[in-house]
């Protein structure tokens, strides 16, 4: 969203602070493991639906043939596109189609969604976790997907 | 947003122009698409110091798309005696075969309340006058809950078999249609208005402020 476009509201919400962490250097893209996580509130059809104050995450398993669905609670953004073309807000084909192409070097097995509607800072213990999982797959590649 | 990008200062970051939801801005469009990640993954090359880059193509605006996009679908108009819950299943006949065509060339992402689609509408239904029900059709899940995913399986539904038919809408433009020129989008709101002096904390949260979009909220102001 364009800045002049955030409504006030939004625009002005406290944020939660952080020490600056500089950017590390890595490998050339083109030999990363990329993995992606949404706060879409995505899901694998059958897994629990997001509710109110959740600060877990789902699992997507490129491996899995289950629908991604989204329980995300908030009301107030656009759906119209996801329900057309999943890759609008979780580009798993894209990704995918970047590895076959060679401009990263592979796609992780498993990617994530939060519910991005609580506190930063109830879900660190799940962050933490999830950091965990992706250093488990080899990911030195990681994309962030805000809705 | 940029803003809050500004105030988290993560090591990258991208702030694209698009609306909130479409994060990759055009659905349906492997090169947009493309062009989107790559100037996201491309930061992944940048180590100097923490960096937010402006992104600046812009998606194709309201007057490249139909901004008052009309249902081919004629919603005929239903007798006044016809309950609510009864106009939306009608509705859903009728918007039944661009449902299905759609599913023949995407997943469809109806679904998370378990229930079937009739199930949905009918047990939101049950909402209408004002009690909820002591208990839903679904195990271990909250009556609240199984609002909130009945009632975004009702939207995914309508929106699916729309974006089956011709014409390519905008975002608003779609709202508007849902919220208000359908019976589906006049039966959550009315279940929104039963519900907003319920004594039950959760059920009042979630019918103020998560069942219709606040954009959409003039439609029933006084």
């Amino acid at each position: 969203m364009r800045r002049e476009d955030v409504p006030d509201g939004l625009a002005n919400r406290e944020a939660v602070e952080f020490a600056v962490t500089q950017p590390v250097a890595g490998v050339p893209l083109n030999e990363r493991r990329v993995a992606l996580i949404s706060t879409a509130g995505l899901m694998h059809r059958g897994d629990k639906p997001f509710s109110i104050g959740a600060t877990d995450y789902r699992i997507l398993d490129m491996e899995s043939d289950e629908d991604i669905l989204m329980s995300h609670i908030s009301t107030n953004f656009d759906r119209s596109g996801f329900v057309q073309d999943q890759n609008i807000a979780m580009p798993l084909d894209r990704l995918t189609e970047k590895a076959a192409s060679g401009e990263i070097g592979s796609v992780a097995r498993y990617h994530y969604s939060f519910m991005g509607a609580s506190s930063p800072d109830t879900m660190q213990q799940a962050a933490e976790q999830l950091a965990k999982n992706l250093r488990d797959d080899e990911v030195d590649g990681l994309i962030l997907v805000p809705v | 947003m940029p803003q809050h990008a500004e105030a988290i200062a993560p090591p990258r970051a991208l702030a694209v122009p698009y609306s909130l939801g479409r994060p990759l801005g055009v659905p349906n469009d492997p090169d947009f698409q493309h062009r989107v990640l790559s100037a996201a993954l491309a930061l992944l090359q940048e180590w100097s110091d923490p960096i937010i880059v402006t992104y600046e193509e812009d998606a194709p605006d309201d007057s490249e798309v139909e901004e008052t996009w009309v249902c081919p679908v004629s919603f005929a108009t239903q007798d006044e005696q016809t309950s609510l819950v009864s106009k939306v299943l009608n509705e859903m006949a009728l918007l039944r075969p661009w449902y299905e065509k759609g599913k023949d060339s995407r997943a469809t992402t109806v679904g998370v309340s378990g229930l079937d689609i009739e199930q949905a509408v009918q047990f939101t239904g049950s909402f209408l006058d004002g009690t909820p029900p002591e208990a839903g059709p679904v195990e271990n899940v909250r009556v609240v809950d199984l609002l909130k995913y009945a009632v975004e399986d009702i939207k995914a539904f309508y929106n699916e078999a729309a974006a089956s038919q011709p014409g390519t809408a905008s975002v608003q433009a779609m709202e508007d249609w849902y919220w208000g020129e359908t019976a589906a989008g006049e039966l959550i709101r009315a279940v929104k208005k039963a519900l907003a002096h319920s004594e039950d904390r959760m059920i009042k949260i979630t019918s103020s402020l998560l069942l219709v979009p606040g954009s959409q909220a003039f439609r029933d102001s006084a």
